[in-house]
């Protein structure tokens, strides 16, 4: 009885949280406005479906993007702390402005020679997610299971990769491991499409997301908190650029160390914080998702990924003993992939960047540092000819566009089916 | 009496190495057992079983390792060193000049370089394998350095092949004591250090000097008839569109790199090389690296010194390490253009042995092929009875043996940190107050 009644709290409370609009939740949870610099959250579903009658999971199938990094250059770091220092020396700091030049040198301190590299707490994150994926999927972590795991050229996809191994190794130290990082899986793991690039942001799409982000640009509160003078601050401080360097590093401060010791986001009001996010969200959907205003074509970049996932999940079914592919990678290469997989409501086809929190598009919810895809696959036995699966996003099982009986499984002929035509018809129109 | 001393080490290293069964009496006789060991810096990790170590001195025990390896067999880094033997034969094709042998070669230049492509400079299954066994050996030899919650500080180089060894050796470890605390570590930060480049020295690497004497000593290593007849129907027509020095040279490098990879047992281009042949490739390589990258008097015999920082941070790190109660190792995965020069810097087993003459280097038993091949590692393994005890002592294992350091000592193989600490710390210091 007891049971039923946590099992009806729970569920009413987890109705609560999607019905939660994504204001509140920023609001409820600031991080969230970081949207691709988020720190991975971890799941929030904690219970997992029980796998369906009479079948067993044997392979799982995985896209992670790398853990928290450090942001990729110095200049992310020093062109705020440039611009606050010169007022500095001029007089023209407050107190707050003063107090954030001292918190951008701590920080900068910490990135300084590791620009694009994993922070401690990146290294964490895919330990954790090894971890999770093993304890709750052990049937396919035995003696005989093989797992091949491949990084994209990156250092930061390469170390997040060792550290997902290690853990591996030090759960399952018979699993057979193989790991690579090599060009010649870039063309799966780092697809680069020349063409779908210069579609991004074309004039029209250009001028329309300007026009969007125009109202998020109203930053004249927190210049005037940091800098003493409005006349300095109209003829020498950029204020937009400035306050986008801020807010970059306020949503990446999360990933670091010193976030035990110092915060931005009390420079920032709650609506800033949220007009800040809207901007960047939008910006994630006009070049990653299927925005209408360039074409709706953006997401098709991950189609050798997706191919690549279908043709491995074919060969290894053939296989009679267990096995685990994991793929490491970037966050743009997972938006985009969850995109075109239509997860959620991430399918959504708009060029009414307005309507993104209202349908309820937001890109933090793919794409954390860490942030990850699993594919889990399900049988009877080796000669099981109806395999189903389930798909995790960052480990909460997520709704694919396809119909079954049996959610959140879905049959693997209708994935296949659905999926290679939606390739074709793009591939071949 | 030194040169004896020197070259019993020598045999001995080559003996341990187990790369023969018999002493190797010189280079040659140790290319005869087997060619590919004259691939200098190509050759792979001598993974076979090893010399018995000597027990640990009375009341002591092993407490922390401190490593610093190269990452293990690799592909070619760049497809440059393919292209000119395979452009040479291609050219030579084109003129109807290729021998059966000839075409036999273009077609074999073509797989390796079909395997090749998109893996330039890629770590191979072997090269991840040599890393797990080295690092398996490691804690069997030294289990109270791994007991336990045991810390492991393991830190790569940022290239893609070092992070791939680090994590190779890292696996084995957890994997036979999921209860080590291991942080990994691959960083611009730590460049300064594990893979320093000094452009000082750099620049002083080459001088007319060192390029007068090495012309000189390859000039009568450089030329293969025999090979040009097996290649080409007409040598001299070949010889026109053909560098025999280059092809001699660039083919048999691609043939020895071989041992590397898959294409180790498919590749039959070592074949076309005689003994000989392979001794005269061997001799050029060593001289080159000699003068590169070792104590040569050629260019002023300071090229070891770029790996001050390192051997600094070597000892600054096992100095912090014995004030704590902790055990565990430290794990540096690099570069052969780095262990090569430390190794000379600290004279393990001699190597500090300088001269002008390229000619003495293989009688010296200055062979860099003992020091780096593939996944080649310098270990030095710290022994104290307690805490408190204040006598720390140190032994060096080169590529997993025993090794000397040009420093007296009481209790060999083991050496006295503090003896240790002062006579490199000085070698640095003074260097560094001489350096201009």
């Amino acid at each position: 009885m007891i049971k039923i009644l946590l099992s009806m709290v729970l569920a009413v409370f987890a109705v609560g949280l999607e019905a939660q609009t994504i204001r509140e939740e920023i609001r409820n949870n600031i991080r969230c406005s970081a949207s691709n610099y988020m720190a991975y959250p971890g799941p929030t579903q904690l219970k997992l479906a029980s796998a369906p009658v009479g079948k067993q999971p044997f392979y799982i199938s995985h896209f992670g993007c790398y853990g928290s990094c450090y942001h990729n250059g110095r200049q992310d770091y020093e062109k705020p702390y440039r611009t606050l220092a010169k007022a500095d020396s001029l007089g023209m700091l407050t107190t707050l402005g003063k107090d954030v030049l001292r918190r951008l040198a701590l920080i900068h301190q910490e990135a300084d020679g590791k620009y694009g590299e994993l922070t401690p707490l990146g290294a964490q994150q895919q330990q954790q997610i090894m971890k999770r994926m093993v304890e709750r999927f052990p049937e396919v972590f035995t003696d005989n299971s093989a797992v091949d795991a491949r990084s994209s050229m990156q250092l930061r996809c390469n170390l997040s990769m060792e550290n997902a191994m290690m853990q591996l190794s030090r759960m399952c130290p018979h699993v057979k491991i193989h790991h690579n990082s090599t060009r010649r899986d870039t063309y799966f793991l780092d697809q680069q499409d020349r063409r779908l690039q210069k579609m991004k942001m074309d004039s029209v799409t250009t001028a329309r997301y300007n026009a969007f982000a125009q109202h998020c640009e109203n930053n004249s509160r927190l210049m005037q908190s940091l800098f003493n003078d409005t006349a300095y601050i109209r003829r020498h401080v950029n204020s937009k650029e400035l306050n986008s360097q801020l807010f970059k590093i306020a949503s990446n401060l999360q990933s670091m160390e010193v976030s035990r010791q110092v915060t931005f986001y009390d420079l920032l009001t709650n609506d800033e914080i949220y007009c800040n996010w809207e901007k960047e969200n939008a910006w994630w959907y006009v070049n990653y998702a299927f925005c209408k205003l360039n074409g709706g074509e953006q997401p098709f970049s991950q189609r050798n990924l997706l191919r690549k996932i279908i043709e491995d999940a074919d060969s290894l079914m053939l296989l009679d003993k267990p096995d685990v592919q994991l793929r490491f990678g970037d966050e743009t290469a997972i938006l985009s992939l969850v995109c075109l997989l239509e997860i959620n409501n991430f399918g959504l086809a708009t060029d009414d960047l307005e309507s993104l929190d209202r349908k309820g598009w937001a890109a933090y919810k793919a794409f954390p540092m860490s942030a990850n895809l699993q594919f889990v696959f399900y049988r009877e036995n080796p000669d099981d000819k109806d395999v189903l699966f389930k798909v995790l996003l960052n480990e909460n099982e997520v709704r694919l566009p396809l119909k079954s009986n049996d959610l959140p499984y879905y049959h693997w002929t209708d994935f296949r089916n659905y999926y290679l035509k939606k390739l074709e018809e793009y591939e071949e129109p | 009496m030194r040169n004896h001393r020197f070259l019993l080490v020598i045999l001995l290293t080559v003996c341990g190495a187990c790369w023969s069964v018999n002493v190797a009496q010189s280079a040659f006789e140790m290319i005869q057992r087997d060619r590919n060991l004259s691939a200098s810096n190509y050759c792979i990790y001598p993974d076979s079983a090893l010399a018995p170590l000597t027990p640990a001195p009375e009341g002591k025990h092993p407490f922390y390792i401190s490593h610093y390896g190269r990452h293990g067999s690799r592909y070619l880094s760049s497809r440059k060193g393919y292209d000119i033997p395979y452009n040479y034969l291609k050219r030579a094709d084109s003129l109807g000049l290729l021998t059966p042998t000839g075409q036999f070669v273009l077609t074999e230049m073509r797989h390796i370089i079909e395997d090749s492509e998109g893996r330039w400079g890629d770590l191979s299954g072997l090269g991840k394998r040599q890393h797990r066994q080295i690092a398996c050996r490691m804690m069997e030899r030294f289990p109270e350095v791994f007991k336990g919650h045991a810390f492991i500080d393991a830190k790569s180089t940022v290239v893609n092949r070092c992070v791939l060894s680090m994590g190779s050796a890292v696996q084995q470890l957890v994997a036979l004591n999921p209860d080590l605390d291991v942080t990994m570590k691959a960083s611009q930060q730590d460049m300064w250090y594990m893979n320093h480049q000094d452009t000082m020295l750099r620049n002083r690497m080459t001088t007319p000097e060192t390029t007068k004497a090495y012309d000189a000593f390859c000039e009568p290593l450089i030329s293969n008839h025999r090979l040009m007849e097996l290649l080409f129907v007409n040598p001299d027509s070949a010889r026109k569109v053909v560098s025999e020095n280059w092809l001699n040279y660039y083919l048999l490098k691609a043939g020895l790199i071989q041992q590397n990879t898959r294409m180790g047992e498919r590749s039959q281009l070592v074949d076309l090389f005689s003994y000989e042949d392979c001794h005269c490739f061997w001799l050029r390589e060593n001289a080159w690296w000699y003068f590169n990258y070792g104590p040569s008097l050629l260019n002023g015999g300071e090229q070891p010194f770029t790996q001050r920082y390192l051997l600094r941070k070597i000892i600054n790190e096992a100095d912090s390490l014995m004030r704590k109660d902790l055990h565990g190792a430290s794990l540096r995965f690099g570069h052969e253009t780095v262990i090569l020069p430390l190794i000379c810097l600290l004279g393990i087993n001699g190597f500090d042995f300088q001269t002008e003459n390229l000619a003495d280097l293989e009688n010296h038993g200055w062979w860099a092929c003992l020091v780096f091949p593939m996944a080649s590692n310098v270990q030095f393994v710290f022994y104290r009875e307690n805490l408190a005890d204040k006598d720390i002592v140190f032994k060096v294992l080169l590529n997993e043996q025993e090794a000397t350091l040009p420093i007296p000592t009481d209790i060999a193989p083991y050496y006295h940190w503090r003896d240790f600490r002062e006579y490199y710390l000085k070698k640095i210091d003074d260097y560094e107050a001489s350096r201009h």
